[in-house]
C-alpha cells in the first residue's frame, strides 16, 4: 500500500521556468536571469498588495496596520520622532502636531480630518514641483497610487489616529466568517482559511502518516522518529487518527530531548557561548546556565517566570540557586582580555549589549539606534535609552580577567567530595594546631631573646623599645621608612636569627592591636634587610652578615621573604592575606657568627613599598644551635601532619578549581551605585547629562515602579499591558513550525518591520499563550500542531506556486531546512550512533586539525572520548572566534550578538560537509552495519534501512537508484579491495563478523548518499 | 541504468545547463536592484517598493573602476614610522618628551603618553619617477613606488587589536556586521564558477578579530569569506573521505541527485533543483580547489618573482602568488591576513624580518597582475588596523598602539599612480594634512567598486545598514 504523502497527491510536471518560484530562490543567491525577474515583480505585486496592509478592505481603515506603515517609510525620516534632523517643526509619528495649523505655512495643517482640500499632506504628495512635493525626490521615496488611495480614503473618513500597530492593545478580533468551513477546525484554521478564501486558495490535504510523524519529531524534539514509534504511530492512527495525533504530541513534549531542541533557539538569542570572545578569546564556564534554559524548556516553567529569572533572578526575595544561574543570561556578553584595553570601555559595551538584547528579544524593537541619536522611526529618544540603560549599569561585573562575579556550582559528587575533605583538613589543623604547640616550648628553648639598645627610623619618626624587649613603632609616620634597630650581642656563637612581627595598638585605648600601622591594611613589606656586627669599643666599621637562606611563616604570593635579602628594592616580603595573624621570618646564616666579646647586632629593616605597609612591632631572637629542628614543621612529630595538611590544601584546591564557576549578574551594594550619564554620540569618553533610571514609555504599564531596577524591568517586560512580548514570543514560536513568522520580520516589530500577514491570528495567539495557556509554551505547540494548518501537506502545484509562492497564506506547510544540530543529530540518530547523555560540560566532536589559531590564547581542540563524540549538537563548544565548521557552514552563527533568526542558505560547502566530514563518514559506516542486519537479502536491506532514515518507505525508482548504487560501489570495491580497508580505517565500529569490508563499503556509498539526501535536510 | 532515468537525465541536464547559464550570466551590477526586490527583507512592504526600486540606493550609478581586490591586510599594526612615513624631526628629537599639548585625550594601549619619543630605527629615500619616500628595509615596494598611491593620514577609532580589525574590516567595533568582502560579494556576485567568490589566505598568527575580519554579519551566510587553509585540505571537508576516489564519489553523487530529482518531480520545492546544484558544484570544487592549490604550473621566474621557496609550505608569498591564481579564476575579493607586526618591543629587528617577508611577494603581487593585464581592474590595499605610537615603549626599542596617523597603500585602477595623499605632523603623532578615516577608506573602495557607498545597503533590524554605517567620504584626491 502506498500510503505515504508523494503517492497520494497530484503529480507535477516540471517544465516552465516559472517551475522555480525565483523569488525563492533568489533569498539564496543573487545571481539570477533578470529576464524572470519581470515574471517574478508581475505576479508578486498583486498577491503582496492584498497582503495584512488591507487586512479589512471593505471595513474601517486600522491606522497602525495601514496608515503608519505608509508615513513611518516615507515621512518619519525628516517628520519623526527625531529632534534632531526634524523638518518644517512637523512630526507625522504625533497626532497634535499632524493636525494642528501653528505654524503651518500655508495655514493648513498636514492633517485635515475629513477634508482632502485643508490637508496640506494631500497637495504635497501629488505636486508636480520638486520644491513642493513630498518626500522629496533626494529622499527617492515615492508613493504608489494604492498608498495615496488608502491616505485618501483615511483622510475623509475622518483621519483616525492610533498607534503604530504591534504597540496596540492585544484585541480579540470576532471569529472570521468562513468558519462555516469544517476544515477551519481551530480558531488557527478559521484565521488562515480567511486568508486562502481572500486569495482564491484552498488549503492542501492533510499530510500523510509518515511525513506528520516526521513533521512532529523535527519540530517538537528535533529528531528524527524511532522505528518503533513510527510504527506505532502509523499503526494507531489507522484506528483513529485524531487521537494518534494527540498522543503522539503529548508524549513528544514531555521528552527531555524536546528541552535540548528548542533550547537552541533560546541559546541563539541569549548568544550563548563557551567563550568570552575578542582576540583571545578565552573559555568560559556558561554550560550550567546552558542546562538551566534545557530544563526551563522541559519542565515548561511559564514565559512569564522565565523573563523575571533570567533579567533579574539574583534580585527576587531568597533567590535560589536556579534563579540565580538564571542570571547567566545577560553575562554571555563578550569581554575583552586583549592587553592595553580599557575595562571600563568593554563593560560598557556589555551593558549595552544587554540593553538591546532585552528590548530585542523581549520587545522586538531595535534600541542600537538610539544609543547615538534618537531613533527615526520608532518612540524611543537617546535619553529613553540611557534611562533604560541606567538600570543595566548597576551590575558588579566590569570586564575583568577574572569575569567576577561567578557563582560556584558544584556538582552532588563534588560537593560530598569537597565536604569530606574539607572535614578532614579540620580535623589535619586540629592535629597539627597540637603536634606544633606541643614542640613550640621544645625549640624556643634553642632560641634567645635580643636585647634591643637603640632604635631608629629613617624618617626620624619615633620607635619605642618596649618593656617586653620589642620595638614598637609609632603609627604618625610617612608612606615608606627603614627601621634601624640596634641589639645586644652577648659573646658566643651565632647561626640563625629570628625576626617576629607582631601585633601592636597604636594606643593603648585601641580596641584592636594589629600588625601593620596602617589601618585599611595592616600588611608590612620588608623590602631589604640587612644585619651588621658592631664590635663594641673598637671604631672598626659595622661588619655586614651575610644571610643564606630564610624561612617564614607565611608569605604573600609574589612576596616570599628572599625578596627581604636579595638585594633587589623593587621586591620583598608581605603576607597578605594573613594580617590577622602574627609572622616570623627566620635567617640562616652563611658564616656562624662568633663573637668574642659583647658586640652589637645591627637590623636595618627597610620597608620602601609605600602606602605605609610598615612593621608595627618588631622582636628579635638569635640561635645558636646546629643540628635541631628550629621551626615547628620541621619537627617530625609535625612534619607528617604538615605534609598530609598540604596534600589536602592542593586537593580541596584542584576540586575547587574543577567546579564550575559561572559567571552571574550582581547588582552593586547601595554604597557603590554608579552614576549614568547620557554618552554624546554613543561615545562613553563624552559623557552628558545624568540620568535616572526609567523604563521606555512604549505602553502605558500596570504597574510603573519610581525608581525602576533590573526586577522591575523583568516585570515590565511580561506585564499584562505589554502587547510587545506576547506578539513577539507568539511569532517566534509561530515562526519554528513554520518556517517563518507571520510577521517576517522576526526581529523588528517596529515601524521599519514587516506587517502581519494575519494580524488577529497573531493576537489570538499571543492571548492564548499569555492567558488561556498562562505562558505555558508546551501548550501554545500543542494547540498550533493539533490544527489542520499545521497539518497540511506540503507539495507544491502550480496554482500554489502561481499565487502564493512564498507560502504567505499558508496554502500548504513550509518546508524549509532544518537547522545545523538537526541536521546533525538526525544523522547521528539514524546512523543509531547518538548519545542520550543530558547536560554537562561541552563536548568537542571531531573537527579538522588546526582550526583553533586564536592570536594569544593556548587553548585547544581534544577530540571527545568515547560516546560524547556523539551528543547532540547543543552541546557542542562553542568557541566564538572558531564555531564549529560544520555548524558554521549549516547558518549557525559565532553567538557574538543576539540572533533572532538563522538566514537558511544552500551551498556547495554543505554538500562537502554531509559527504566529505568524517562525522558524517562514520555515521555512514555505523548505518550501513545496521543497515545490513535489517534483512537478509539486499532488497529487505534498502527498504527497512531507508524507512528508518526516511521515516517512509521507499518507492520503487528509489530502490533501484539504490541497487545500481550497490551494484556499482561492490564491482568498484571488488577491483579496490585495499580501498575498502583505508575507508574503513580509523572509524572503532563494531562491525558484524558476516560482513565483509569490501560489502560495507559499498553500503557505506549508499547511506552515504542518504544522508546527503534534500529530503533528510528538509522539514517536511 | 534505465532508459526512463536517461531521459529523465537529459531533460534535466537540460534544464541545469538553462540554470547555469542564468547563474553565471545573471550576475552582476544589473542584478543588484532586482536581488533587493527578492531578497524577502521586507516581503509585506516589497510590493509598496517595487516602483521606487529604479531608485534604490542600492543601484549602482557608475561602472566600476575594479572587478576585483586583493586586501592584503597587515595585522598587528605596522609600524608606519619605519616603513612609510619619513619623520627627520623625529628622529632629532629622540628621547625628548612628546608636546604635551598633542597628549590632551589621548588613549595609548600600554604606555604612559608621557613617554620620550623614539627616532624611526631606518632611513628612508626617495624611489621611482614619483620620488615617494620609503624606508631602507622595502626595496621592493620602492620599486612598485610609480604604481601605488600611498596614503599617509589614515586614522582609526580604536585602540586595541580586535575592535581595531572588525572596525577595519566592517566598519564596526561592535560584532555582527558583514565584512567589506561580504558587502562586495552582495552588491557584485561572483565570476568564479567552481570557486567561493571570497577567499581569505592566513600567513602568521591567527589574527585578533577572528572570523568576524570576514564574516558576512547579518548578511547570509553565502556572502561569507570561505577561508582556504595552506596545509592539509585547502577547504575543509574537500577532499574526499580516505579510499574514496573521485570514481566512487560521483556514483554516489550521480545517486544522489537522481534521488534529489525524484523528489523534485513529485514535491515540486525549487529549493531541490538548489541542492542537486550545490552537490555539482561541490563536486567541482573538490577539483578545482586543490589544482588552484597546486603551483606545479607556475614557471620558476613566477616563483623567484614572488620569492616561494617552497611551493607546498605554507608562506605570505605563497599566499600572494595563490592570490593572483584566485582572481584569475573569477574570485571577487581575496584578503591576505598575515598578523605579525605588533612590535611592542624588538621592533629593531622584528619590523626589519617581518618586511623581508612582505616586502618582495607584496611587490611581486603588483608586478605580476601588471604584467597579465589585470593590475588595471583590479584593486590591491595594503594595511593594518593601526599604527604606532612615535613614543617609546619599554627601553629603546618598541613602540605601542597609535590610530591617530597611520599608512595604508592601494594600486590598481581607477586610483593615482605614484601618488601621496594626506600626511602627518612632524612628529607623526596626527593625522594633519587630509585626514583619511576608516570609513572614508572603505567609502573609496566601494566607489571603486562602482558603489555609492551611502546606497549599498540591507535592511536588518528595521535600519538600512551600510558598510560606512553613517560616515565615510569618498577621498576624490586620490582618484585618477
Amino acid at each position: 500500500m502506498k500510503s505515504h504523502d508523494r503517492d497520494i497527491l497530484p503529480k507535477t510536471v516540471v517544465n516552465t521556468n516559472l517551475k522555480q518560484p525565483m523569488r525563492y530562490h533568489a533569498r539564496k543567491t543573487p545571481m539570477f536571469p533578470i529576464a524572470s525577474l519581470v515574471v517574478v515583480v508581475a505576479f508578486l505585486l498583486p498577491c503582496d498588495t492584498v497582503s495584512a496592509t488591507e487586512p479589512n478592505a471593505d471595513n474601517a481603515i486600522d491606522f497602525g496596520l495601514q496608515i503608519r506603515p505608509i508615513l513611518a517609510e516615507h515621512c518619519f525620516h525628516c517628520h519623526g520622532p527625531d529632534a534632531a534632523h526634524r523638518e518644517a517643526n512637523l512630526r507625522l509619528d504625533d497626532e497634535e502636531s499632524a493636525k494642528s495649523i501653528d505654524g503651518r505655512s500655508h495655514g493648513l495643517a498636514a492633517i485635515a480630518p475629513s477634508s482632502l482640500d485643508n490637508s496640506e499632506l494631500w497637495s504635497r504628495i501629488h505636486s508636480t514641483d520638486p520644491d513642493e512635493v513630498m518626500p522629496p525626490p533626494s529622499a527617492r521615496k515615492v508613493l504608489t497610487d494604492a498608498q495615496k488611495q488608502l491616505l485618501r480614503r483615511w483622510i475623509e473618513s475622518g483621519a483616525t489616529w492610533g498607534t503604530h500597530w504591534s504597540l496596540a492593545p492585544l484585541t480579540t478580533a470576532p471569529k472570521p466568517t468562513t468558519s462555516s468551513n469544517p476544515w477551519a477546525k481551530t480558531p488557527i484554521d478559521a484565521w488562515v482559511l480567511k486568508g486562502l478564501e481572500q486569495n482564491q486558495l484552498q488549503p492542501s490535504s492533510p499530510a500523510d502518516d509518515y511525513t506528520l510523524a516526521r513533521r512532529l519529531h523535527l519540530d517538537l524534539i528535533g529528531l528524527p522518529p524511532s522505528p518503533s514509534r513510527l510504527k506505532l504511530f502509523v499503526e494507531s492512527a489507522r484506528i483513529d487518527r485524531e487521537d494518534a495525533i494527540r498522543d503522539l504530541v503529548d508524549e513528544l513534549l514531555s521528552r527531555p530531548a524536546f528541552g535540548e531542541h528548542w533550547a537552541r533557539l533560546w541559546l541563539d538569542l541569549a548568544r550563548y557561548a563557551d567563550t568570552k570572545g575578542y582576540e583571545k578569546d578565552l573559555p568560559r564556564e556558561m554550560w550550567p546556565y546552558r542546562d538551566w534554559v534545557i530544563q526551563a524548556f522541559n519542565s515548561d516553567m511559564p514565559f512569564d517566570q522565565f523573563t523575571i529569572e533570567q533579567i533579574a533572578g539574583d534580585l527576587l526575595e531568597n533567590a535560589t540557586q536556579s534563579q540565580k544561574i538564571a542570571t547567566a543570561f545577560h553575562r554571555t556578553t563578550l569581554a575583552n582580555d586583549e592587553g592595553g584595553t580599557d575595562d571600563e570601555e568593554y563593560r560598557v559595551s556589555a551593558v549595552k549589549d544587554r540593553v538591546d538584547t532585552t528590548i530585542q528579544v523581549w520587545m522586538g524593537f531595535t534600541m542600537g539606534c538610539a544609543k547615538c541619536h534618537s531613533h527615526k522611526y520608532d518612540p524611543i529618544s537617546m535619553e529613553d535609552y540611557y534611562r533604560f540603560y541606567a538600570i543595566f549599569n548597576q551590575t558588579e561585573d566590569a570586564d575583568r580577567y577574572d569575569d567576577e562575579p561567578k557563582f560556584a556550582i558544584p556538582s552532588f559528587t563534588q560537593q560530598s567530595e569537597l565536604a569530606k575533605l574539607i572535614n578532614e583538613k579540620t580535623r589535619t589543623s586540629e592535629s597539627l594546631e597540637a603536634a606544633r604547640k606541643q614542640v613550640v616550648a621544645e625549640i624556643e628553648k634553642f632560641w634567645s631573646l635580643a636585647k634591643p639598645t637603640a632604635a631608629t627610623a629613617e624618617s626620624n619618626a619615633p620607635l619605642i623599645i618596649d618593656e617586653d624587649l620589642s620595638v614598637r613603632a609609632a603609627v604618625d609616620r610617612p608612606e615608606r621608612d627603614t627601621y634601624v634597630i640596634d641589639l645586644h650581642l652577648p659573646a658566643g656563637t651565632y647561626r640563625h636569627l629570628r625576626l617576629d612581627a607582631l601585633h601592636a595598638k597604636a594606643n593603648p585605648s585601641d580596641a584592636n592591636a594589629r600588625l601593620g600601622i596602617n589601618a585599611a591594611d595592616p600588611n608590612f613589606v620588608i623590602t631589604d634587610l640587612k644585619f651588621s656586627l658592631i664590635p663594641t669599643g673598637e671604631k672598626s666599621e659595622p661588619k655586614p652578615i651575610a644571610i643564606a637562606s630564610a624561612k617564614a611563616s607565611f608569605e604573600q604570593n609574589g612576596w616570599s621573604i628572599q625578596g627581604a635579602f636579595d638585594e633587589d628594592p623593587k621586591s620583598g616580603w608581605a603576607i597578605s592575606p594573613r594580617q590577622s595573624q602574627e609572622h616570623w621570618g627566620i635567617f640562616h646564616l652563611k658564616q656562624p657568627m662568633i663573637v668574642e666579646q659583647d658586640s652589637v647586632l645591627r637590623a636595618t629593616i627597610a620597608q620602601q613599598y609605600g602606602n605605609r605597609l610598615l612593621l608595627h612591632r618588631v622582636r628579635m631572637h638569635l640561635s645558636s644551635e646546629e643540628k635541631s629542628p628550629l621551626f615547628a614543621d620541621d619537627h617530625p612529630s609535625v612534619k607528617e601532619i604538615a605534609v598530609r595538611s598540604q596534600e589536602l590544601d592542593k586537593r580541596i584546591g584542584m576540586l575547587r578549581d574543577s567546579i564550575p564557576k559561572l559567571p552571574i549578574l550582581k547588582e552593586l551594594p547601595s554604597s557603590s551605585r554608579r552614576v549614568t550619564k547620557i554618552h554624546q554620540r554613543g561615545s562613553f569618553l563624552d559623557p552628558g547629562a545624568e540620568v535616572s533610571s526609567k523604563l521606555p514609555e512604549l505602553f502605558t504599564p500596570t504597574l510603573e515602579p519610581k525608581a525602576p531596577d533590573r526586577l522591575a524591568a523583568s516585570q515590565w517586560l511580561v506585564d499584562p499591558a505589554n502587547p510587545l512580548t506576547p506578539r513577539v514570543m507568539a511569532n517566534r514560536i509561530w515562526s519554528q513550525l513554520f518556517g517563518r513568522g507571520l510577521v517576517e520580520t522576526e526581529e523588528d516589530f517596529g515601524a521599519q518591520g514587516s506587517l502581519p500577514t494575519h494580524p488577529e491570528l497573531l493576537d489570538w495567539l499571543a492571548m492564548e499563550y499569555r492567558d488561556t495557556h498562562r505562558w505555558s509554551l508546551k501548550k501554545l505547540l500543542r494547540t498550533i500542531v493539533l490544527s489542520n494548518t499545521y497539518q497540511q501537506s506540503y507539495i507544491l502545484d502550480d496554482a500554489r506556486r502561481a499565487v502564493d509562492p512564498r507560502n504567505d497564506w499558508l496554502s500548504r506547510s513550509s518546508r524549509f531546512r532544518l537547522s545545523a544540530e538537526v541536521i546533525r543529530d538526525q544523522a547521528l540518530a539514524i546512523s543509531g550512533l547518538l548519545s542520550q547523555k543530558l547536560g554537562g560540560p561541552p563536548v568537542m566532536p571531531p573537527q579538522p586539525d588546526g582550526l583553533w589559531r586564536s592570536t594569544y590564547s593556548s587553548a585547544k581542540w581534544i577530540t571527545s572520548p568515547s560516546e560524547d563524540r556523539f551528543r547532540r549538537g547543543i552541546y557542542t563548544y562553542w568557541k566564538r572566534t572558531t564555531p564549529y565548521p560544520s555548524m558554521e557552514t549549516f547558518d549557525a552563527t559565532t553567538r557574538e550578538v543576539c540572533q533572532i533568526r538563522r538566514i537558511s542558505t544552500n551551498t556547495p560547502l554543505q554538500a562537502l560537509v554531509t559527504l566529505n566530514d568524517p562525522v558524517y563518514v562514520e555515521a555512514s559506516i555505523a548505518m550501513a552495519i545496521r543497515w545490513y542486519q535489517l534483512g537478509s537479502d539486499e532488497e529487505t536491506r534498502l527498504r527497512n534501512g531507508f524507512q528508518e532514515a526516511l521515516a517512509r518507505p521507499i518507492d520503487q525508482g528509489e530502490i533501484l537508484q539504490l541497487q545500481n548504487l550497490i551494484h556499482r560501489a561492490r564491482i568498484h570495491y571488488q577491483n579496490h579491495p585495499e580501498a575498502a580497508t583505508e575507508f574503513l580505517s580509523g572509524y572503532p565500529l563494531a562491525i558484524d563478523k558476516s560482513l565483509t569490508s569490501v560489502e560495507l563499503a559499498a553500503w557505506a556509498s549508499v547511506t552515504s548518499a542518504v544522508l546527503s539526501l534534500d529530503e533528510l535536510l528538509m522539514r517536511p | 541504468m534505465s532508459s526512463i532515468d536517461t531521459d529523465l537525465r537529459n531533460a534535466r541536464a537540460t534544464l541545469l545547463k538553462r540554470r547555469w547559464f542564468m547563474k553565471e550570466c545573471g550576475v552582476g551590477l544589473a542584478g543588484i536592484a532586482a536581488m533587493e526586490i527578492l531578497s524577502g527583507q521586507n516581503p509585506a512592504q516589497s510590493a509598496l517598493h517595487l516602483d521606487e526600486q529604479k531608485l534604490s540606493p542600492k543601484q549602482p550609478h557608475f561602472t566600476p573602476k575594479v572587478k576585483r581586490v586583493v586586501y592584503i591586510f597587515q595585522a598587528g599594526a605596522p609600524s608606519q614610522l619605519e616603513l612609510y612615513d619619513p619623520k627627520p624631526e623625529l628622529a632629532k628629537r629622540n628621547g625628548q618628551l612628546p608636546p604635551q599639548e598633542l597628549l590632551k585625550g589621548y588613549r595609548a594601549a600600554f604606555i604612559n603618553p608621557n613617554s620620550a619619543l623614539l627616532g624611526p630605527k631606518y632611513q628612508f629615500s626617495p624611489r621611482g619617477q614619483c620620488g615617494m619616500e620609503l624606508s631602507e628595509i622595502l626595496p621592493h615596494i620602492g620599486e612598485i613606488a610609480d604604481d601605488i598611491c600611498l596614503i599617509r593620514s589614515m586614522q582609526s577609532d580604536a585602540v586595541n587589536h580586535a575592535p581595531a580589525q572588525i572596525l577595519m574590516n566592517t566598519g564596526s567595533e561592535q560584532f555582527g556586521r558583514p565584512s567589506l568582502g561580504s558587502w562586495t560579494l552582495y552588491g557584485l556576485g561572483s565570476e568564479a564558477s567552481d570557486l567561493p567568490g571570497f577567499v581569505v589566505l592566513t600567513s602568521a598568527k591567527g589574527t585578533s578579530g577572528g572570523a568576524s575580519n570576514y564574516g558576512c554579519g547579518f548578511l547570509p551566510t553565502t556572502y561569507a569569506g570561505i577561508p582556504f587553509r595552506s596545509a592539509g585540505d585547502p577547504v575543509l571537508y574537500i577532499s574526499n573521505p580516505k579510499g574514496i576516489d573521485n570514481e566512487i564519489q560521483r556514483e554516489s553523487i550521480d545517486t544522489l541527485s537522481q534521488l534529489n530529482r525524484i523528489a523534485d518531480e513529485q514535491i515540486g520545492d525549487p529549493e531541490i533543483a538548489a541542492r542537486i546544484q550545490s552537490y555539482e558544484l561541490a563536486y567541482k570544487l573538490q577539483t578545482s580547489a586543490p589544482e588552484l592549490m597546486d603551483l606545479a604550473s607556475e614557471s620558476k621566474e613566477t616563483l623567484d618573482l614572488y620569492g616561494v621557496k617552497d611551493a607546498k609550505e605554507s608562506s605570505f608569498a605563497r599566499n600572494c602568488l595563490l592570490a593572483r591564481r584566485l582572481l584569475q579564476r573569477g574570485v571577487r575579493f581575496v584578503q591576505l591576513f598575515h598578523e605579525a607586526w605588533d612590535q611592542h618591543g624588538n621592533l629593531t629587528a622584528d619590523v626589519k624580518n617581518n618586511a623581508n617577508t612582505t616586502d618582495k611577494p607584496s611587490a611581486a603581487l603588483i608586478k605580476d597582475l601588471k604584467r597579465l593585464g589585470m593590475l588595471e581592474d583590479t584593486l590591491v590595499i595594503w594595511g593594518g588596523e593601526f599604527g604606532r605610537t612615535p613614543m617609546v615603549q619599554g627601553g629603546n626599542d618598541g613602540r605601542d598602539h597609535h590610530n591617530r596617523a597611520f599608512s595604508v597603500w592601494m594600486a590598481g585602477g581607477g586610483l593615482k599612480k605614484g601618488h601621496v595623499h594626506g600626511g602627518s605632523d612632524e612628529l607623526g603623532f596626527n593625522a594633519v594634512q587630509n585626514p583619511v578615516h576608516v570609513h572614508d577608506l572603505n567609502a573609496t573602495i566601494l566607489h571603486l567598486l562602482g558603489f555609492d557607498h551611502t546606497k549599498l545597503t540591507f535592511r536588518f533590524q528595521g535600519r538600512d545598514y551600510r558598510l560606512t554605517d553613517v560616515h565615510g567620504n569618498v577621498v576624490q584626491p586620490i582618484l585618477a
